[in-house]
Order: C-alpha cells, then sequence, then structure tokens
C-alpha cells in the first residue's frame, strides 16, 4: 500500500475513533443541554413573573384601579399599610365600613359661627377650612381611628420617590365637579356642565397660591419649599419638593383641587389674562356671590355670612359622606348662655360647654337633664337627657418665661416656677377637672410624647430650696427674695402678660401669685387685650407670658424652639430658648422620615425641654361635649356618637362618621 | 329761734338733718364709710394681737402699709384714715370752738392728703436703699395659719372674719353662704366667688374703691367743670361762646360708651377708669357754675369788686365761688353716686381691674355664673345702698338749701 492510502486510512480511522467516542459521551452533553435550556427557560419564566409584576404593580399604580378603591378587607396589600414609605402605594383604601344606608337621612343641626366668604385659597379662618372640608376633598386624608395612617382620598395610590421630593398621585376616575345653585340662571348657563376633575385642577391650586398677587400668606408659608405641581396625565398629579422636609408630606397629601372652570373666569364667562387673574381672586365675583363648589360629601346649600350656612348631600359623590342629608350651621346665637338655652330647647343636636357652665349644669346639678359626674366612670354622662363626656383637645397652654431677663435666664429659677405652680388644684379649680397636666411640649396623646418624664408636681419648699440655690436670697428681711446683679440689688418682683378675656387665666394667675408670695416673690398680673396681646408676643415685650398653642399629632420643633428664631422679630420662639443640641435634633426631625427614628429624636427634644423649662407647662385642652340623648319624637336624637367616642382617636372623636338621627 | 347766732352753713345743716331721709341716707353712707375703712380690723388672716415668747406686736397695724399685703395705693389711704380718723374726730371735738366745721374739714383731707403723698416717697432709710413708708414689707408671719399649728404656745386676738381679701381659698370655690371652710373652720357667711375668694371680705374692701372712685372721679371732673364754667361765665362774649360749644361737643358723647372705649383702650386699671369718669363727667357741672355766674355777674359785690380793681381769679373763685358752692355741693352729691354706678357698671361688663375687689366685679361673676345668686344680690344690694343713700343725702341738700321752698 503506499503511503498516501494508509495516511487517509488512518484520518478516517481517527475521525470514526472520535465518533465513537464522542457518541459515548452523549447522554452527559445532552443533559447539560437541556439543563441549559431549562435554566434559560426558567430565567425567561422569572422574567414573565417578573413582568407579571411590574404589569400588576403599573395596574395597581393606577391604570385600572382609577375606577375606585376597594372596601377595607376587599384587597389586601402588605405595602398598602397607610404609613409613608418610598416607591410604593401605602394609601389605606378608602373605607367606607361606618356607613349604614338605612341611617341616612335627617337635618344635623350646630352651633358653629359662619365663615365670612368661602373660598378655598384666600380665606383664612377655621371655620372657613372647615365648611370646604364638607365641600371639597383632599388627595388623600387621614384614618379616623389611626390619625398616624393615610387613607385614599381623590387619589387612590400616591408614590413618594426621590428621596421624599417627588410624590407622584393617581387620581381616582369618574368624579365630577359640583354644579353650583347659580348655573340654572340663564347669565350664568355657561357653569351648567358636568365638568370632570383632573390633575389640572390641583396645579391650579399650586399656581393660585404661588401667584404673587394673590393674599393668602399662611399658605404660601407652608408651600414655600415646593417646587411644582404638574399634571403628568390627565389623572396623575405630581408634586416636586425643593428641599427633602418631612411636612412635604402632610402638605402634599392634603392638597385640595381649585374649580379652574369657574375661578378662572369672570362672571360673563370670559377666561381672566394671567395679570388679571391674581387680583381676581382676591375678591372674587363667586364668592361674593355666596357660591361655592368643590368634589366633596356635601354641596353647599344656603350661605349668609355670620348667620347661617348649611350643606345637603352631593348625590353624585364618589364615596360615602356622613349619614345626614344636611347640615345646618347656625350662627346668629354667639353667646354661650342663650347657646346652651338654644341646645335645651333642641334647636340643635350636639353642643359643648364652657367649664363654669359644666360646674354649674352637670357638677352643682342645676340640670336634672344631664347625669352627674361619677369619679371612677368617664362614661356616666351617657345616661342622661341630655349626654355629655369629657374630651380632649389638641391644644396647650403656658406660662413663658422671658429668658433673655435677669430673673429667667437661669434654669433653676425657671424650674422654681414650675414647683410653685399648683397644676393640679387650678385645673381642679379653675377649670372644674377639665384638662390634664401638661409636662413637656408634646400632646400626651400623640406617639412622640415621651411617658417618662416625671413632672416637677407642686412643692413650695423645693421652689424655696431652688431659689436659694439660685441665689434669690431674701438679704434684706424685707420678705422678697433678691439678689446682687451687677452690684446692684434686685427683688424677685415681675409682672406677668395675660389675655384679658379669659376668666380662668385671671383665676389661675391669682392663685399662683398667692403660692409666689409665700416664696418671696411678687408677681403682677397685667391683662391685655387679644391685639395687643399679639405685639406682645412679637416684640417679645414680656418678663413672663401666658400662652397656648394649637397642634397637631405631627410634631415640628423648629418654628417654636430653634435659636435662629430666637432674636428675631415677630418670631414664634418669644421665649429666647436657645441650646445646640436641640436645634441639631430639631434639625434632623425636619427630614427624618422613619417613624421610629423620629420618635426617638422627639423624647430627647421633650427631656431638653423639660431640663430647660422654657416655659411652665400648664394644661393639655379638654372640654364637654354634650349631645341630645332622648327621643321627643322631633327626630333629635342623636346616635352613633358613643360608638365614635370609643372607636376613634381622642383626638378625632367628634368625627361624625358614626353619628345619624334617630327615626320616627 | 335763736337763728341770729347761726351762720348760713349752720342753718342749712339743722334743716338737713331734720330730714328723716337724709338721716337715712347720711347714717347709711357712714355705715359703709367705716366698714370699708375699717375692713383691715374686721377681716384678715393677720392677728390683731400676738403674743408668743418673743414679746406682744400688734401685726395687723405693722402690715397696714404693707405693699405685697395691700397692692392697691387707694387702700394705703384708707389705712391711714383708718389710723388718724380717731385722732382727727378727737381733735374736732376739743377744737370745736376755735375752728369753724367747714375748715376743719378742708384741712383733715389737706392733712390726709398731705401724708399719703409723703408715705409713697422714698424717705425711711431701709437695709440696702431708701424706701418709702408703702414699700415697709414684713411679710406677716402671725396668721391664723401659724396660730393653728401651735395654739398653746401663743396668744392671738384675731378680726371676727378670719378670711384674707386676696386669698384663694383651696377647693371653695362658688361655695354657696354659710358654707364652712375647712382650713380654718370659719364659716363663709356670704360664700364664695368664683376663685374662691370669701365675698364678705371683697364686700367690706369693696366699699373702699367704690368711694374712692366716686369722690375722686367726681372730684376730678369738679374741679374741671368749675374751672371751665367760671371762665366761661366770668367773661361771657365770644370766650362764652367758644367754650359752651365745646361743652356741648362734650355733651353729645353718650359718656357710658366713651368710658367703656377709653377703659377698653387704656387698661384695667382702677386709677384710669377714675381719671376716664371724672375727664368725662364735668361738662354737667360746667354749664351749671356757668349758669350760676351769669347770675351772680350783675350783682353789686361783683361791680365792687371790679371797681377796686381786684385780679378776675380773685373775683372768680374768692367771692363769686363760695355763692354758687350750694348747687355745686348738690351736684358733688350726685355725682358721687354717678361715678360709684359707672364703676360698678364698667366693672360689672368685665372692664374693671380683675385684681380690685370691686363690687362690680362680683357682679361680673355673677353675671357669668347665673346660678350663683348670691354673687348677684349681695354686691347688688350694696350698690342700691349706698346709691340710694346718696341720692338721699343729695336731695336733703337741695331741698335745705333751696330758701325758697
Amino acid at each position: 500500500m503506499d503511503k498516501g492510502k494508509i495516511t487517509l486510512l488512518v484520518i478516517i480511522a481517527l475521525l470514526l475513533a472520535i465518533q465513537i467516542l464522542d457518541r459515548s459521551r452523549e447522554p452527559e452533553q445532552m443533559l447539560a443541554f437541556a439543563e441549559r435550556i431549562e435554566e434559560s427557560q426558567e430565567s425567561l419564566r422569572q422574567q414573565q413573573v417578573e413582568f407579571n409584576i411590574i404589569v400588576e404593580a403599573i395596574k395597581e399604580k393606577g391604570i385600572e384601579l382609577t375606577g375606585g378603591g376597594k372596601g377595607e378587607g376587599g384587597h389586601v396589600d402588605p405595602l398598602r399599610d397607610g404609613k409613608p414609605k418610598l416607591y410604593a402605594n401605602f394609601l389605606l383604601p378608602h373605607n367606607d365600613g361606618h356607613f349604614n344606608p338605612t341611617y341616612v337621612g335627617g337635618t344635623l343641626k350646630v352651633y358653629q359661627s359662619s365663615p365670612k366668604g368661602l373660598n378655598p385659597i384666600v380665606e383664612n379662618s377655621a371655620t372657613a377650612s372647615d365648611a370646604n372640608g364638607y365641600i371639597n376633598d383632599s388627595l388623600c386624608s387621614f384614618h379616623p381611628r389611626h390619625p398616624q395612617l393615610w387613607s385614599e382620598g381623590l387619589a387612590t395610590s400616591c408614590i413618594i420617590s426621590d428621596d421624599y421630593l417627588t410624590y407622584t398621585f393617581y387620581l381616582r376616575d369618574e368624579v365630577y365637579w359640583q354644579v353650583p345653585e347659580i348655573a340654572k340662571k340663564s347669565e350664568f348657563e355657561w357653569l351648567n356642565k358636568k365638568v370632570p376633575l383632573t390633575a389640572n385642577d390641583f396645579v391650579a391650586t399650586f399656581e393660585t397660591v404661588m401667584n404673587p398677587d394673590v393674599e393668602c400668606p399662611q399658605k404660601k408659608a407652608y408651600w414655600d419649599d415646593m417646587e411644582s405641581v404638574t399634571a403628568l396625565a390627565n389623572n396623575i398629579v405630581q408634586v416636586k419638593w425643593k428641599v427633602k422636609v418631612y411636612t412635604s408630606l402632610n402638605t402634599s397629601m392634603s392638597i385640595s383641587p381649585l374649580p379652574r372652570h369657574i375661578y378662572s373666569f369672570n362672571e360673563k364667562g370670559e377666561e381672566y389674562s394671567k395679570e388679571e387673574y391674581g387680583l381676581a381672586m382676591n375678591k372674587h365675583w363667586f364668592d361674593e356671590m355666596r357660591q361655592a363648589v368643590g368634589v366633596g360629601a356635601y354641596v353647599l346649600d344656603e350661605f349668609t355670612p355670620d348667620k347661617v350656612i348649611s350643606f345637603k348631600r352631593n348625590l353624585d359623590y364618589w364615596g360615602r359622606g356622613y349619614h345626614f342629608d344636611r347640615i345646618e350651621w347656625e350662627g346668629l346665637v354667639k353667646d354661650q348662655d342663650p347657646q346652651l338655652v338654644g341646645f335645651k330647647n333642641g334647636d340643635v343636636h350636639a353642643h359643648g360647654l364652657s367649664p363654669t357652665q359644666f360646674k354649674s349644669e352637670v357638677l352643682d346639678r342645676n340640670e336634672p337633664r344631664f347625669a352627674a359626674r361619677e369619679v371612677n366612670n368617664p362614661k356616666a354622662g351617657r345616661a342622661g337627657e341630655f349626654a355629655w363626656e369629657q374630651v380632649r383637645s389638641r391644644s396647650y397652654s403656658y406660662i413663658g418665661w422671658n429668658m433673655r431677663s435677669v430673673l429667667f435666664n437661669d434654669k433653676l429659677v425657671r424650674r422654681a416656677m414650675t414647683y410653685a405652680f399648683p397644676k393640679q388644684r387650678i385645673i381642679d379649680e379653675v377649670y372644674y377637672g377639665l384638662g390634664r397636666p401638661q409636662v413637656a411640649n408634646v400632646h400626651p396623646d400623640s406617639v412622640y410624647y415621651n411617658p417618662n418624664i416625671k413632672d416637677h408636681v407642686f412643692d413650695l419648699k423645693k421652689a424655696a430650696a431652688l431659689l436659694d440655690e439660685a441665689g434669690w436670697k431674701d438679704s434684706n428681711g424685707d420678705g422678697i427674695r433678691d439678689k446682687l446683679i451687677n452690684g446692684q440689688k434686685k427683688d424677685f418682683e415681675f409682672t406677668i402678660k395675660y389675655y384679658a378675656s379669659s376668666v380662668e387665666w385671671d383665676s389661675t394667675l391669682i392663685i399662683f401669685k398667692n403660692q409666689l408670695r409665700e416664696i418671696g416673690v411678687v408677681m403682677t398680673p397685667k391683662s391685655f387685650e387679644w391685639k395687643e396681646l399679639l405685639r406682645v408676643y412679637e416684640d417679645k415685650d414680656f418678663e413672663a407670658v401666658s400662652g397656648g398653642w394649637r397642634f397637631g399629632l405631627e410634631v415640628d420643633f423648629v418654628q417654636l424652639w430653634h435659636s435662629k428664631y430666637a432674636e428675631e422679630p415677630r418670631s414664634s420662639n418669644h421665649c429666647g430658648f436657645k441650646n445646640k443640641r436641640a436645634d441639631e435634633i430639631a434639625e434632623k426631625l425636619r427630614n427624618t422620615f422613619d417613624q421610629e427614628e423620629r420618635i426617638k429624636i422627639a423624647k430627647e427634644f421633650q427631656e431638653i425641654i423639660f431640663e430647660e423649662q422654657p416655659y411652665t407647662f400648664f394644661r393639655s385642652g379638654e372640654g364637654i361635649f354634650i349631645w341630645q340623648n332622648t327621643d321627643k319624637g322631633e327626630n333629635n336624637k342623636v346616635l352613633g356618637v358613643e360608638e365614635g367616642l370609643d372607636t376613634y382617636h381622642p383626638l378625632y372623636s367628634r368625627e361624625k362618621l358614626l353619628w345619624h338621627l334617630s327615626k320616627e | 329761734m335763736a337763728d341770729t347766732q347761726m351762720s348760713p352753713m349752720q342753718l342749712v345743716w339743722r334743716r338737713f338733718i331734720a330730714k328723716r331721709s337724709a338721716k337715712i341716707g347720711m347714717w347709711s353712707a357712714l355705715v359703709i364709710f367705716l366698714t370699708g375703712t375699717y375692713a383691715p380690723f374686721i377681716a384678715s388672716e393677720i392677728a390683731l394681737i400676738w403674743w408668743d415668747e418673743n414679746g406682744l406686736q400688734f401685726p395687723a397695724f405693722a402690715s397696714l402699709f404693707n405693699r405685697l399685703e395691700y397692692v392697691h395705693r387707694h387702700d394705703l389711704l384708707f389705712n391711714l384714715i383708718a389710723l388718724l380718723l380717731p385722732i382727727m374726730v378727737l381733735a374736732g371735738v376739743f377744737l370745736r370752738k376755735k375752728f369753724k366745721l367747714g375748715n376743719m374739714v378742708l384741712s383733715c383731707i389737706g392733712i390726709l392728703t398731705a401724708i399719703w403723698i409723703v408715705c409713697q416717697l422714698p424717705l425711711i432709710p431701709g437695709q440696702d436703699r431708701m424706701r418709702a413708708l408703702w414699700d415697709n414689707r414684713p411679710l406677716a408671719q402671725e396668721d391664723i395659719g401659724n396660730y393653728t399649728k401651735n395654739p398653746d404656745k401663743v396668744f392671738a386676738i384675731f378680726p371676727i372674719v378670719t378670711h384674707g381679701f386676696e386669698q384663694t381659698y383651696q377647693g371653695a370655690n362658688l361655695k354657696a353662704p354659710f358654707t364652712m371652710n375647712e382650713k380654718t373652720s370659719q364659716r363663709f357667711w356670704m360664700g364664695t366667688d368664683v376663685r374662691g375668694r370669701d365675698v364678705l371680705v371683697r364686700m367690706l374692701y369693696g366699699a373702699r374703691i367704690s368711694l374712692t372712685v366716686g369722690l375722686v372721679a367726681t372730684g376730678i371732673s369738679l374741679i374741671i367743670g368749675t374751672i371751665f364754667g367760671a371762665l366761661s361765665g366770668y367773661f361771657g362774649g365770644w370766650v362764652d361762646l367758644l367754650m359752651q360749644r365745646m361743652v356741648e361737643v362734650m355733651m353729645s358723647f353718650p359718656t357710658f360708651p366713651l368710658v367703656m372705649v377709653v377703659v377698653a383702650m387704656t387698661g384695667r386699671n382702677v386709677f384710669i377708669m377714675m381719671a376716664v369718669i371724672g375727664l368725662t363727667g364735668w361738662a354737667g357741672t360746667a354749664r351749671l357754675v356757668r349758669g350760676e355766674f351769669l347770675a351772680q355777674m350783675n350783682r353789686d359785690y361783683v361791680l365792687a369788686g371790679r371797681s377796686m380793681g381786684l385780679p378776675g381769679w380773685r373775683i372768680m373763685f374768692r367771692h363769686v365761688l363760695p355763692n354758687v358752692s350750694a348747687p355745686l355741693l348738690i351736684a358733688a352729691t350726685f355725682g358721687i353716686a354717678g361715678s360709684v354706678g359707672a364703676e360698678s357698671g364698667l366693672a360689672f361688663i368685665g372692664l374693671g381691674d380683675a385684681n380690685a375687689p370691686s363690687w362690680g366685679d362680683l357682679m361680673n361673676q355673677g353675671r357669668q355664673n347665673i346660678k350663683y345668686a348670691w354673687l348677684i344680690y349681695i354686691p347688688g344690694i350694696a350698690i342700691f345702698t349706698i346709691i340710694t343713700a346718696l341720692n338721699l343725702m343729695g336731695e336733703s341738700l337741695r331741698e335745705a338749701m333751696d330758701v325758697k321752698s
């Protein structure tokens, strides 16, 4: 054989051998191949799942769900717990569990001074915003049982992104603006149409507030750090902020839409130019005609400023409002005693008692139709023909010490003052038990409250010892403590300024004055009218001053306690409180969104305040709430109040969600 | 009658005192004045006499000039009167022959005012600086609280009512009359007010405020009105025309609302109230004095004075004024009643000094707590009594001075 053929055969043999060998490895290879395929299929499936999740999420975030929220329990999503978080819809579904169709009907009447006007932007009074709360809705709302949690409102979802700088809201579908009463007239026929709510209505709110011609300084202050509100689509609103600040949460979530289809037109239906709009808003023709529209549960029915305002059910409302067909605010009877007589005559369904009325009507049993107070039963008042119950309010009162004055620049002195202040006695005798001792600057019902702080309970001996320690001693035997300050002997005498029309402060300060006299301190109370007292606060023109703050359940300490405001005129830090650590954590609290962390900071802050005692904290407010508890055949018994008081948060106990009237 | 021996003033006095209504009025006013003046010895937590191992003391007297015990300056005046009144009455009885009654009253008022002013001047050396007598501040320890702790070691005599007028008794607010005070085991004979203070004691001290306001406010309006009216009536002509137009402007203001506005603007202080009531109430007096002056200007004694070249002010105030003082005195009596009413009215609507024990303030509390009737009736009866008394006195005085009737 020649060399060529042999080489060829060898090559073929080798190839065959390779082939044979290769064949023998086939199962392994196949397996590996199949595995690979499987792997890729798995990843594909994974991707598919992920895709589905994304789709689901997108659906969730509004594209399909804009039709309306599901009832409580209908849809369980662990992320939707009402606690603000990033990149997820956290809103609790709209809760209408309170609503019972069989209860619907009747007119609820209360005494409430009616507002001067109803413009949602320009009017600043509390009653105006209460009225607008019936007529209009906001993007999101508080949960009545847990006011820390957010639930759906006009928005069905809210996504926070960009480290709490951007809030994106997806709006509810099929929400329409109310048609105002005047649209029935021929000259306002242009208003007689069904206008859907869109994202642009929220943009209009923002632009109006920010318009330099519009006079709404209070709102402007809150919205100062807001960068923009934009309409990404007809049903998507995006709120952007310049800086990360905790108040942005509350402000963004509670934006209400503005009926721009009315406010941006003049009475002939012609659109205002940009220049005209701001000025027109301040005295708008629509407000002058005493009209207001919104997308809320009630429609404005009758409005005569300072007399009466009433609301009737909005039949096109997207959700479920209260049970009443009508709500009436009677504003003509303004004095306390005639109001009480009116209540007793059945003119109104619910009312309140002042401390002196409580003393006279309930404690001294001058009105047998109120049940007597029982010491261990806070619900005893529910038994009477007229029911009463002690309810809490979101306010506290205090005596502020001017920390710039030579008398009160020492914390020992301020602490001594607190020891000399018979807090509990005054609450019992002047307020007849309406109130709880306030210890530091957070309301006891707030989650931020620090229960570990033990108050300086009234003790004159301790007060005297502290004053001795601070160097205030009676060196010349005239009965008044004195101290050498800059080589000059100064007696411990000061003036306290207070609000003239407050009978309770009159009494409080007389009792306090008598206590201070026993430890050689002379205090002279001096009363001021409200406007004058405001000037006293603004100019910080006092040694001691009485005061009170209303506050929400959220906390922000910068406005009241930051040292940058200590010397600034018209600031709220009128006592001149300065503390480095306090500044630090107050600022930190402002951009901390984590609840646990916030609570920790707030508790530390209260400890600092308590240590420093810039105020002698006095009393967290309580009042007496009364309601009709017997049916006189006039449909006037209010039901559901007790259930509301028991189930809702104490600071929301006057929430009317569960109320309804007895049926004949 | 032996009228020839009597001066015109004595005649008037005799006629005045003969009237029954005048007697009733005078005695009521006197009782209110005396209880008000001697209030610190009738009602106080501070002992009148205190005898312990340190010796005999009279704390109530020592604390009369304690600014912590008596915050208001009119209290000092009344405490002074309380101390000096017996001396003055005695002096009056013994020196009756030497001086005329009118001069004596005037000099008493002069002396009291002078002493009152001196008491406020820092003349007494204290341990660290000069102090006024008014600033003398020994904190009285000898009170009912100390006494109850060790009654065996101490001999003490307390006033009839052992309640301080500013003291807020714990757990005693709005107690009905005759309720027991658990701390001192003494009864609140007239109940307590909203702040747990004894109404009886506040009524006693309230008399001081009513009388002070009545006298001072009327005094101010009398002085202004007299000068204004005298000038107007004396000069006549265009001066009269101009000044009467000013009086008309003053009269066209409704007084009480005007006082309300001014008090609300200036602050709730007894002294400001007195000044405002006085400064707004002179128009009537001015008219009265002007009328009387016009009637007197053509009398012979005025012409005689003029022809002798007496200066105008001397004719006005030395010769004419005594001749018009009778209607002025009557006007003053009614003026005091009016001022007392005005002060109570202001306090009643809540414009009074919350720290001063005014009757009107008690009624204001009663207005706010309508079910606690004693807060209305007790001060109401007191205000009614004093205003009626003053009006009766004024009426009788008018009749006594009007010779024609």
